[in-house]
């Protein structure tokens, strides 16, 4: 099994393994947790949880995805900060990261202490990197069909999705280091339904290996999101079945990190996948042995 | 003569994990009394002098099969005493001629069908045999390591050779202390040490 890429943000090593990013909302209007975590307290309640339950990386959202009610950099920073804060104090080597596509937001949780900018729209403010490198944080870089932020695909058409995702990570993640990102601190996405359909969206979990040989440690955010709810005519509560299957296919391609709803079941799936890969011995290894 | 007796479950090699840390530390609790230059004793067949490679290959560890392999109770005694020098004997019950001060790892193991989920499944007449050879080392009688042929086939003594060579090769000890002696996953494991024999 070749050696993985090292990833470390502001001093933060983590392990060989494969690892979950938690969800954590602090929104009212998420298509899955629809506010169960917009409340402060909720929040920081819901950290604590998904830390217990094996999280290495702990992923802050003020802003839903889907379009809906504007929020701006004020009212997000507002929502997200305090988090930031309350989190870091807590759980001080925990990595922390914040969803967001504004740099100014990004300047003001890293000056909180958060360790990773999860960009998850190309990265439409240039500036988002130069902050990062700023504070030595890491970012993720996703690849959003070229869409601006909170839009969805319609009748969108690639030559070649795979292709378009692999050039244009490879480009993103270059700019990210170019500005002074350190390369173990950067994660590419292929972004799984933004700016792709559903069949798109397969296409990239199929040919996942494909971005893991660009050598830039890639992070998947499957998590019950469309193109599982397509491939299976469920609703979003339905799909956590779908998503875990989605999971293990991409982690056994060497996918890294896993943007999760369900931590302590992609906790599970993910070793059970990392014990067949050959990266993580079995917790206990007594049959036939004793 | 000094004995150790440690017993040779596949767990026991590193690669595989060590097995359980009550019975690894007290395995290199025995093997601490042993002197410089320890023969390993291991039931094997053919019997003589081996060489080889500590490999757990077969078993399912990660790496590159060896070409040498040893069988498992030399290799689990081998990876034991690691960097310590040793040599390894396979005996098959019969006597071998040792010297005199000779430091000697003895690598075997009771029944394994102690429980209904042992891999023999349970046997009532296996904790009785195992009680045997757990008094026999603790009191340091070499005959009470003695069992019969069949039953020991029967209730899948891993040791029964090993310890047919040390009743027919070994005076009583001097002292005898008996460090572990339990069924954990349902084969009988027993840890002590001779010294003086």
């Amino acid at each position: 099994m070749p050696s993985r890429p090292g990833l470390v943000f502001r001093g933060k090593v983590l392990p060989e393994t494969s690892l979950v990013m938690a969800i954590v909302n602090r929104t009212p209007d998420s298509f899955f947790d629809k506010g169960r975590t917009y409340s402060l307290q909720a929040a920081l309640d819901r950290v604590d949880q998904v830390v217990a339950e094996g999280a290495h990386i702990v992923d802050i959202g003020g802003v839903k995805a889907a379009p809906g009610e504007e929020v701006s950099a004020a009212e997000e920073a507002d929502r997200v900060l305090p988090v930031v804060e309350a989190v870091r104090a807590k759980h001080p080597t925990l990595v922390l990261s914040v969803d967001t596509f504004r740099a100014s937001v990004a300047e003001q949780v890293l000056a909180a202490g958060a360790d990773l900018v999860n960009d998850a729209w190309e990265c439409p403010e240039p500036d988002t990197f130069d902050v990062a490198a700023s504070f030595g944080a890491g970012v993720v870089c996703t690849h959003a069909g070229h869409l601006p932020p909170r839009t969805r695909p319609h009748r969108i058409a690639y030559p070649d999705v795979v292709a378009d995702v692999v050039g244009t990570l490879s480009g993103l993640a270059a700019r990210a280091v170019a500005a002074g990102v350190a390369r173990e601190s950067v994660l590419i996405d292929p972004g799984h339904d933004f700016g792709k359909n559903t069949r798109h969206s397969l296409l990239l979990t199929r040919h996942t290996s494909a971005l893991v040989e660009t050598g830039w440690p890639v992070l998947m955010a499957l998590s019950r999101k469309d193109f599982v709810g397509e491939v299976l005519d469920l609703l979003p509560d339905d799909r956590l079945e779908g998503t875990l299957a989605a999971t293990a296919v991409c982690a056994f391609q060497g996918a890294r990190v896993f943007r999760a709803h369900d931590v302590a079941a992609t906790v599970r799936v993910l070793r059970m996948v990392d014990a067949i890969r050959g990266i993580a011995p079995p917790v206990v290894n007594v049959r036939g042995l004793a | 003569m000094r004995l150790a007796f440690v017993p040779s479950a596949p767990l026991l090699l590193p690669a595989l994990g060590g097995g359980p840390e009550e019975l690894r530390s007290a395995c290199h609790q025995a093997i601490s009394v042993l002197g410089d230059d320890v023969v390993v004793l291991g039931g094997a067949s053919p019997a003589g002098w081996r060489t080889g490679t500590v490999d757990a290959t077969p078993w399912g560890a990660p790496g590159v099969a060896a070409a040498d392999p040893l069988p498992l109770p030399l290799a689990v005694g081998s990876a034991l005493l690691g960097d310590r020098p040793h040599r390894l004997l396979a005996v098959d019950g019969t006597a071998v001629v040792l010297p005199p001060d000779s430091s000697v790892l003895v690598v075997g193991d009771g029944t394994a069908r102690r429980t209904d989920k042992a891999p023999g499944h349970y046997d009532p007449r296996a904790e009785p045999l195992d009680t045997q050879f757990a008094e026999a080392l603790r009191d340091g009688r070499p005959e009470g390591l003695l069992v019969d042929e069949v039953l020991a086939a029967e209730l899948l003594v891993a040791g029964a050779a090993v310890w047919r060579t040390v009743a027919a090769t070994v005076a009583e000890p001097v002292s005898a202390e008996l460090l572990y002696a339990a069924a954990p996953f349902g084969v009988g494991y027993v840890v002590a040490t001779w010294i003086g024999s």
